[in-house]
């Protein structure tokens, strides 16, 4: 009959011990896994790409946008551009290339993406239309 | 039975509810973990729905801004519209700067129209731009119902009610990129009572300032005036009007009769105001629906 107890209890013991280390788990995993971080991530990287556009950086040359993405993005981060122009010809959308700046995107990191269309308008004439993706990173 | 036996009995009773009291005990704080764990999990599913939502709202409402900037840099090409301080009182956004060249180009409205296309052919969302009362250019001017547009190759700028009453005048700027204006002279001068009062400078040149004519004078907000810009040989090259009958108290038209000219027509308000161009963007999402005019400065 003690023996009996006695088992019981261990089991008892066992499975609290593992409820605790189950609940201390998925919180800690939950405090990694933050959604409002990602939100902040994405705030960063679009404000980032506002400042660039409204300066009229987007759609320069390449060393300039190298520099600025250092400028803009905290030091901290990590940043990929990736930039396809299009222009628009007798009803239809043509591809014209894509261009990379920055770091190359790690596999092995969480990144955070936007997406950021802009016209480049010279003489009153819109010359391209262009998507940006900004990858950014903590390094 | 001996009393050795008894105590020995009896601690075993005792030996027993204590362990059922622990295992229940244990068991109690087992359910109390998995209900707190279930409740933080179910938090945590709440928190991150609506951080998904949020993050879903922020990329549809900054598309359809962003939208409205470019659509805004695309119009800023052809007339360019700043709305800043007052430079004499700086108050804030009272001073609307209109600087364009006319006539407005004839590509123009192809360059809005590719981009009305190529944004929907693009677009992530279900967007669209519809520029179809835009004409050669049609602006609001908020708060109220002021408006500017570019009838027959002119350019009439009509502050409504509310905003003529606070209009402090105008300096207008003509830029002649051929030829040379010869002469600028008033047509009428029509001088206006203590609550009707504008001032008005008037600038005509060359690219080069190599013959640069001004005219200053305080005039009538409702009764019309005119001044006549000549080229040398006295033929009529431009026209400024203000007041009625060319379209209201405070109105102003400029007809540059043909000519190729810069225009830049600053307007002095004393009441914080800003542009649209009567051209307007809709989004449709699951989480953002809006349709809005383009707002240009």
């Amino acid at each position: 009959m003690r023996g009996f107890v006695f088992s019981i209890d261990a089991t008892m013991g066992m499975f609290l011990i593992l409820v605790m280390l189950a609940t201390a788990l998925f919180l800690s995993l939950q405090a990694q896994d933050d959604p409002y971080g990602k939100l902040q991530m994405s705030r960063i990287a679009r404000d980032a790409m506002n400042s660039m556009d409204e300066r009229g950086i987007l759609g320069g040359n390449f060393t300039v946008i190298n520099n600025s993405l250092n400028a803009t993005i905290p030091q901290s981060l990590g940043a990929n551009l990736l930039v396809d122009a299009y222009y628009y010809d007798n009803g239809s959308t043509v591809y014209i290339n894509s261009t990379q700046y920055g770091l190359a995107v790690p596999s092995d990191e969480d990144t955070y993406s936007i997406r950021h269309e802009f016209a480049t308008v010279q003489n009153g004439l819109m010359i391209n239309y262009s998507i940006a993706r900004l990858t950014i990173w903590q390094q | 039975m001996t009393s050795g036996k008894r105590r020995g009995a009896m601690a075993g009773a005792c030996s027993g509810r204590k362990g059922i009291a622990f295992a229940l005990s244990a068991l109690m704080l087992g359910i109390v973990a998995l209900m707190l764990a279930s409740m933080l999990a179910e938090q945590s599913s709440r928190t991150r729905q609506a951080a998904v939502r949020m993050a879903e709202l922020d990329n549809a409402a900054e598309f359809f801004n962003n939208a409205q900037r470019q659509a805004a840099k695309i119009i800023a090409g052809n007339s360019h519209m700043l709305v800043m301080p007052d430079p004499n009182t700086s108050i804030n956004a009272t001073y609307l700067t209109i600087t364009e060249t006319l006539p407005v180009s004839p590509y123009f409205a192809g360059e809005l129209e590719s981009y009305a296309n190529i944004t929907a052919n693009l677009s992530p969302y279900n967007l669209s731009v519809n520029f179809s009362g835009f004409g050669n250019g049609t602006y609001f001017i908020r708060p109220g119902e002021g408006n500017m547009t570019h009838p027959d190759g002119q350019m009439l700028l009509v502050p409504d009610a509310t905003q003529a009453e606070k209009l402090g005048g105008y300096v207008i700027d003509i830029v002649y990129l051929t030829g040379f204006p010869g002469n600028m002279q008033w047509e009428t001068q029509a001088a206006g009572g203590p609550n009707d009062n504008m001032s008005v400078t008037a600038r005509a040149h060359d690219s080069t300032f190599t013959v640069n004519h001004i005219l200053n004078a305080t005039i009538s907000k409702s009764s019309p005036s005119a001044i006549n810009i000549t080229d040398g040989t006295g033929a009529l090259i431009g026209l400024v009007s203000f007041g009625s009958p060319f379209g209201g108290k405070g109105a102003v038209l400029v007809d540059y009769l043909g000519g190729n000219i810069t225009l830049k027509t600053s307007a002095n308000f004393t009441q914080p105001l800003y542009v649209e161009a009567n051209a307007t963007i809709t989004l449709v999402s699951g989480v953002f629906n809006r349709t809005s005019l383009i707002r240009v400065g």
